[in-house]
């Protein structure tokens, strides 16, 4: 059970979980997170979680579906004192921390697709999209989104994507307790932050790559302009995806959509 | 002057270490000034040849304007809209205010949302919806008067 008492001191960290606010339908905890940290100078840790989003967000306004009762979706707002260019790897950083958490705390075996898809396997289980305000070189505001598939029935998405998705009750063969999870990850995410800022990039960067299910294989990656297709060689320093192309020649991705081709 | 001849001076100058960069040409005039990161430019127009006023009396030139020059600070894609259903942010035109978004710039499902620094008109924009961006890359031209 979620609610706001249960949420409200479920979690401090070093920097998030400062303030923890609940909501129980919200359009998108993101956008509520965006709302907050703008007006608020000291809005760093400042964590959304909501029981369910009216209309949750995916990349390029896609939509998430949370329905209410069953799954995670959550907002951390950050102000990093880093350089923008920097900034992707934060969003590796959360993908690594959430799924060590899943590892740890339930004991599946879930797996990251570039740049930061949360996989059971090779089926989605969680999604993360970051969205950050910067003003000429700086950065103003981070908030990283953060939507889990826990205990909701598989028909309640759309027959399209149910084959590519999954939830932790699916992969457990029980439900799991949201309240317990919550608490997990934001102490998940809370470290690899303090370790992002400490500056280990390529810890971060190792972690990432011993946890991904994209290097080594065939991929597909489909942008707004092109589509390629070769071998996920590795990852840049800031978390860019370098394709080997069948074509030959070599491709460094900084967005679009990775399909992972069975060999 | 045209707009690729444009960027491909100030792309010659950001390789560069040469901060000022003046040309006149055929007519038109440009100044570009780096400091930094914010690039001033000045005049975004013909500085066109004074038109005679009825009654034969030479008009006054156009007064200089430096124009703000908005740059990509990651690398990544350019899009000029939150969804490819949505209208854009901002076109040539649009008034602006600061601390509003002009565009997103995504790297690995990171959506930088580019605020502009300044109060003033779109002048220019530089980069076509869906295109890659550099660091440090032009994104737009705002007229702050």
């Amino acid at each position: 059970m979620l609610d706001q008492e249960t949420v409200r001191n479920i979690f401090k960290g070093e920097f998030i979980g400062k303030e923890i606010y609940f909501l129980e339908s919200t359009e998108s905890t993101n956008d509520k997170a965006l709302e907050i940290g703008k007006k608020r100078e000291d809005s760093e840790g400042i964590v959304v979680v909501a029981d369910s989003q009216t209309k949750g967000k995916g990349r390029l306004g896609r939509h998430w579906i949370s329905p209410p009762g069953v799954n995670l979706y959550f907002s951390v707002i950050l102000k990093p004192d880093i350089p923008p260019i920097e900034a992707p790897l934060i969003t590796l950083a959360a993908a690594v921390a959430v799924s060590s958490v899943l590892r740890t705390w339930k004991g599946v075996p879930a797996d990251i697709k570039w740049p930061n898809d949360i996989m059971i396997k090779g089926k989605k289980v969680g999604g993360i999209l970051t969205e950050m305000r910067t003003s000429g070189n700086e950065i103003d505001l981070v908030v990283i989104g953060i939507g889990l598939n826990v205990n909701m029935p598989i028909g309640d998405l759309p027959e399209d994507i149910r084959s590519a998705t999954t939830t932790l009750e699916i992969e457990k063969d029980a439900p799991s307790d949201r309240a317990g999870l919550l608490r997990g990850l934001l102490a998940g995410l809370d470290n690899a932050y303090k370790n992002l800022l400490n500056g280990n990039k390529r810890a971060l960067i190792n972690g990432w790559l011993s946890l991904n299910c994209t290097i080594g294989n065939r991929v597909i990656v489909r942008d707004s302009n092109r589509t390629i297709t070769g071998i996920a060689e590795n990852i840049g320093q800031n978390g860019e995806l370098i394709v080997k192309l069948e074509s030959g020649g070599t491709e460094v991705v900084n967005a679009g959509d990775v399909t992972i081709l069975k060999n | 002057m045209e707009l690729d001849e444009i960027k491909n001076l100030i792309e010659l100058l950001q390789d560069s270490d040469i901060t000022e960069l003046q040309i006149e040409k055929e007519g038109s005039k440009l100044k570009i000034k780096r400091e930094k990161f914010m690039t001033a430019f000045e005049p975004s127009t013909h500085v066109s040849k004074p038109a005679a006023e009825p009654g034969g009396k030479m008009a006054g030139s156009v007064e200089d304007q430096a124009l703000v020059m908005i740059n990509s600070p990651i690398v990544g894609i350019y899009f000029s809209a939150q969804s490819p259903e949505s209208p854009p942010f901002v076109t040539v035109g649009t008034k602006v205010t600061k601390g509003q978004v002009l565009c997103i710039v995504e790297a690995m499902k990171l959506m930088n949302e580019i605020e502009s620094d300044t109060d003033g008109t779109i002048a220019k924009v530089l980069v076509e919806n869906g295109h890659p961006v550099e660091y440090g890359e032009p994104l737009f031209l705002i007229d702050p008067s």
